[in-house]
């Protein structure tokens, strides 16, 4: 069954006078099957970001069905999309707003009304997940890059989320906590977008990858396939993998 | 500039303390902040010769600070401003109030004197029980004692906010002074041709920044509540430390009174 | 400008913190109205912006010295009055709190003296009026000076005040009111310039995020009522009457004045058992008899006995104190 469903969604931002600019999006159609890793590649401008925020109803959808575990994307389902759909921003430090990793990653299941009991149960597995269940109470601000990465992916995993997007993940990081992400990304069971320019990345956790590219999709396929070819990638403003490239 | 790294490090250790384990970090922040308060006020109620009873006030500090093993070095550091701002106040007592108040061995001591040794020791109590407070109580441990005392929601989540990007924001400054002073060399601040753009951009980047928090906090089901809560609530030993202090200041008070 | 917990009597702390949780019960309320949820964060980044621009040395052109930002008029730019005055206030208990600028017991002072008169009259009045519907630089800048120097005028007018009134300096009203206000002539006009370059800034890149610059004149979401208006600045007024008529009327001792509305008395402690057992016991802890030295204290309450009983009694303290510490860790 596919968690995610898009048909011929389009999107063009609005100048301030009300007036529609260019397509940032056009006619993406998608589907994501559950527990499926994929890669969401393509130059600067491409419209990676603005189809991240839609799929999570921070722009308002107005062209176009998106579906979520089958509830259709409007502004009465968001509650219930928002909870099947976890959010990892690029600056980790705009996305934890609490002051220790405790409160940050109970934020959300005591929004969503659960007792104590139950919140304190989602918050520890969600770090146990990500192995962080020694920082359980540490400050956020004394957390490495790493560590808050780790943390705010537990914040999306505590709701119990189906399908995680992630938006540059692997930025900033150093080479042993990239190596950690990626570990502990293919040890999660949920279904997985990864918006990336770092291909590397990309490869090593996903199975499939679509290539944006003017707002359209320019590829849709095994990343195998997709992150070998030159031809493709260089005509869309992209390069190899550096795995690939020094052959 | 190291006022900015300064306060990061202050930041850092008082973390550093809140964090070890410890009777007194154990205590529910409810009755710490009472008696906190009851102290201060207490201290500031002894009138302005009111020396010796003030002194005796002093059991407060002296039990906490060696029974909680709470280190002092922070603690001078944190009380240069304040005793140079009480000093300045205090300083021209004894010019204006003559007054022969004791004789001490064959050396008259004035009125002004005495009041200018009291507000001193009063600028020392408060600064000490206020650094006793926040080095063996987190911020959010504050917070919920706050909220419990009715404080309206919105200025406890606001508190904590503040509390939560200073460091962020700080750091974010410290980048940015470095880069400039990178490239102004010989400059000691920021030439007031930079001060639109300089502030205006870390403006900018704050409100942007303010708007992810936003999402974040919207895409995890933020509503408008913000849920505190403690760890634990208020046990029988917080109560008794809450009533012995009381007991134990009021007790030091009343005796003193004239 | 920070006044100190040591500065004030409780009656002055007590009376500026009540004054103080008015103006924020209000804005609580008022802000209510406003889009409180989207409002939210960006008080809590403002608020750390503010604190961390603060420590910006802006150099001052021709001297060697520099100055600050003014955050109550920034913030109150930015976010409008009662969402700029909250998050001082948070900003104020945050400073008192983990930097020891201020005190507890002086919040409520802080509060009023900084974030009351930076907010409300700065930041509102001035702002309203002067950068208003049609806002220009010359405007904003013209409106960011003169707010500064309002709101810091009347800021050390009323530290001048409250440290009067708690009755803990010598120093005579003329010769401290003569200090405060023109050093904060000076001061003010340098944190309106840096303020005003700020915000014309942010004028030129990005003028929506200023404070009643989308509203045309119909909008009054996020305008605060003329009711308002009035009631905060009756509250200034009365706040501001009222200690200087107070100090006037010639009450050196704050305290004692508000312990005889309140008590009728001015004798704090009535002579119950408990107060007298407490003295008796006092008593026996000051090791030196008075008669044993000369004294003239008995208006003071304080003898020569009592101060050497004092630090006696805490000397006992510590040592006791050790001596538990040691019998805990040998076990």
């Amino acid at each position: 069954m596919s968690i995610l469903e898009i048909e011929n969604l389009s999107f063009s931002y609005g100048n301030p006078r009300g007036k529609l600019l260019e397509n940032v999006l056009e006619g993406i159609d998608i589907r994501v099957a559950e527990g499926e890793s994929v890669g969401l590649i393509g130059e600067n401008g491409a419209g990676k970001s603005t189809f991240l925020k839609l799929l999570t109803g921070l722009l308002t959808l107005k062209n176009g069905v998106i579906r979520v575990s089958g509830f259709a994307m409007n502004k009465e389902n968001l509650k219930a999309i928002r909870a099947e759909i976890g959010y990892v921003f690029q600056d980790s430090d705009s996305q934890l707003f609490m002051s220790t990793v405790y409160e940050d990653v109970a934020f959300a299941p005591r929004n969503y009304g659960k007792s104590e009991e139950e919140v304190r149960e989602a918050a520890l597995s969600a770090l146990r997940q990500v192995h962080m269940e020694d920082k359980v109470d540490r400050q956020i601000y004394r957390l490495s890059g790493g560590e808050k990465k780790l943390a705010a992916i537990a914040t999306v995993l505590s709701v119990g989320a189906k399908l995680m997007l992630l938006d540059e993940p692997s930025v900033a990081l150093d080479p042993k906590n990239r190596r950690n992400l990626i570990r502990i990304l293919n040890e999660l069971p949920g279904a997985k977008i990864i918006a990336s320019h770092d291909l590397d990345f990309v490869y090593d956790t996903c199975q499939r990858v679509i290539l944006l590219s003017g707002g359209r999709i320019a590829a849709d396929g095994e990343t195998e396939k997709i992150l070998t070819d030159r031809e493709l990638l260089e005509q869309h403003g992209l390069e190899l993998p550096l795995s690939f490239s020094r052959e | 500039m190291s006022r900015i790294s300064d306060a990061i490090s202050e930041l850092h250790k008082l973390d550093m303390e809140a964090d070890k384990p410890g009777w007194l970090q154990g205590i529910h922040p409810l009755p710490k902040l009472f008696v906190t308060v009851l102290f201060l006020v207490i201290t500031v109620s002894f009138g302005k010769y009111e020396l010796s009873g003030l002194l005796k006030l002093g059991i407060y500090l002296i039990v906490l600070f060696v029974l909680g093993d709470i280190s002092v070095k922070l603690l001078l550091k944190r009380m240069k401003v304040v005793l140079a701002l009480v000093c300045l106040m205090g300083i021209v007592n004894p010019f204006f109030d003559r007054r022969e108040m004791l004789l001490l061995g064959g050396f008259a001591v004035t009125g002004g004197m005495l009041s200018a040794a009291t507000l001193m020791l009063k600028g020392v109590y408060a600064v000490s029980a206020s650094y006793l407070l926040i080095v063996t109580t987190s911020v959010e441990e504050i917070c919920y004692a706050l909220r419990r005392l009715h404080v309206p929601k919105l200025i406890v989540t606001v508190l904590m906010l503040v509390y939560r990007y200073i460091i962020v924001l700080l750091k974010e400054t410290e980048r940015m002074t470095e880069a400039y002073a990178l490239r102004a060399p010989g400059q000691r601040g920021l030439d007031y041709k930079a001060w639109g753009t300089f502030a205006g951009q870390l403006l900018l980047r704050s409100m942007d920044r303010a708007q992810t928090v936003y999402d974040s906090m919207m895409l995890r089901g933020y509503d408008g509540e913000f849920y505190l809560r403690c760890k634990r609530a208020a046990g029988r030993g917080d109560y008794l430390y809450a009533a012995v202090w009381s007991a134990v200041l009021l007790f030091v008070r009343a005796g003193s009174a004239g | 400008m920070h006044m100190a917990d040591a500065l004030v009597s409780p009656a002055v702390a007590g009376t500026m913190y009540a004054v103080s949780a008015a103006a924020a019960a209000y804005s609580v309320k008022e802000i209510k109205l406003e889009d409180l949820d989207r409002k939210v964060p960006a008080m809590g980044v403002m608020g750390a912006f503010v604190f961390a621009a603060q420590m910006i040395n802006f150099t001052i052109p021709g001297t060697g010295s520099s100055g600050h930002l003014c955050g109550g008029m920034l913030l109150s730019a930015v976010l409008g009055p009662c969402a700029g005055f909250l998050t001082m206030i948070a900003i104020l208990a945050i400073q008192c709190l983990l930097f020891a600028d201020g005190g507890l017991l002086a919040l409520g002072c802080n509060v009023w003296n900084m974030a009351f008169y930076g907010c409300f009259v700065g930041g509102f009045l001035i702002w309203r009026m002067a950068a208003g519907r049609k806002m220009t630089k010359g405007r904003i800048t013209a409106a960011s000076v003169i707010g500064c120097i309002a709101g810091l005028q009347l800021g050390a007018f009323s530290v001048t005040i409250e440290t009067l009134l708690s009755g803990i300096t010598e120093l005579p009203f003329a010769v401290f009111i003569g200090m405060m206000q023109p050093i904060h002539l000076a001061i003010g006009l340098v944190e309106g310039l840096i303020t005003a370059a700020v915000l014309v800034f942010i004028y030129e890149a990005r003028p929506e995020i200023l404070y009643g610059y989308a509203q045309e004149d119909g909008g009054s979401s996020g305008r605060m009522s003329r009711k308002g208006t009035v009631t905060a600045l009756f509250a200034a007024a009365l706040v501001i009457g009222g200690v200087v008529s107070l100090f006037a009327s010639g009450y050196p001792d704050g305290l004692e004045w508000s312990m005889e509305k309140v008590a009728g008395t001015t004798e704090l402690f009535a002579r119950g058992n408990v107060y007298q057992l407490a003295e008796r016991l006092q008593g026996i802890t000051a090791v030196l008899p008075d008669y044993a030295f000369k004294t003239s204290d008995s208006a003071a309450g304080t003898s020569f006995s009592g101060i050497v009983g004092g630090i006696v009694v805490l000397t006992a303290c510590f040592f006791i104190c050790v001596l538990i510490k040691k019998v805990k860790r040998s076990k």
